[in-house]
């Protein structure tokens, strides 16, 4: 059983510019050069360090759908820069939960962003209510 | 020259984005990293009782971002967030709708509040979000 907070980090993030033009192109930009969105930093959940600890926990439970997502900035991600990031899991029950906290700093330390994902966890044996409940 | 604050209650131009091909789901889940098999596999999905693939719910909300800027370019979100609800499936449609619910600290530094709602093409809400937006301080199109 993982613990009900995990934390990690400093992990190092980047913003390299073929990812954030896959990203705008995906996503309904009509020009994919620009700057990350501000929804770009779900694409740092590829990185194994943050996305394994989350898809391990959401595996103790079973099926990981998304809830809600917030991003809060205290200025835009930059293209082709690299950033730390601290990741917080939180584990909740009942219903069960995971809500991923991930703040992103510059390399002087300087605050940058705030990611909070929340996750439902679903139990397979629920899943019959899954056609009518919280959208993945 | 300053940005004028838009107005409480201005709507913005709904759009309507989708259908949704399975294509797109897969370019989606590679641009953006999520392969949850929910959205992949039309089997699994099946199993977890929805009729097709469901897009991804961050699909929906990032729909918002070119929406804004297409509205305000010289804005830049401070905070977006959004709450998934229905499920919107491969092949399916959805509408994004938007309007301003209120400005705070009147001036040049204005943040505007905007209510942000997407609904599955049978009006179902899809999703509903709010986005705060300020002046860029460069004015530079994103």
């Amino acid at each position: 059983m993982t613990p009900p907070v995990q934390r990690a980090g400093p992990l190092r993030i980047t913003t390299p510019a073929e990812s954030v033009r896959a990203f705008r192109r995906e996503t309904g930009w009509r020009d994919e050069d620009g700057p990350p969105p501000a929804s770009y930093p779900v694409v740092f959940m590829r990185i194994p360090e943050i996305g394994e600890p989350i898809r391990a926990a959401a595996q103790e439970v079973g099926l990981p759908v998304h809830e809600a997502q917030h991003f809060e900035y205290a200025r835009p991600l930059e293209i082709g820069a690299a950033y730390d990031l601290m990741l917080e899991l939180r584990r909740e029950n009942d219903p069960a939960r995971l809500i991923a906290i991930a703040e992103v700093f510059d390399l002087s330390g300087a605050f940058v962003a705030r990611v909070i994902s929340t996750l439902r966890l679903i139990d397979p044996a629920t899943v019959a209510r899954l056609s009518t409940g919280a959208a993945p | 020259m300053t940005a004028a604050a838009p107005r409480p209650g201005e709507k913005l131009p709904t759009q309507k984005i989708g259908p949704f091909s399975s294509d797109e789901l897969v370019r989606y889940a590679q641009a953006s990293g999520d392969s949850n098999p929910l959205h992949l596999d039309a089997a699994f999905a099946r199993g977890f009782g929805f009729a097709a693939r469901p897009i991804h719910g961050m699909r929906l909300l990032a729909a918002f971002e070119p929406l804004l800027a297409d509205w305000r370019p010289d804005l830049v979100i401070l905070d977006l967030r959004g709450q998934f609800l229905t499920p919107v499936l491969e092949g399916e449609t959805a509408i994004l709708s938007a309007r301003v619910a209120k400005i705070e600290n009147e001036g040049p530094a204005f943040v505007a509040v905007l209510r942000l709602m997407a609904q599955t093409e049978t009006g179902a809400p899809a999703l509903m979000g709010e986005a705060r937006l300020t002046t860029r301080p460069d004015g530079a199109r994103p």
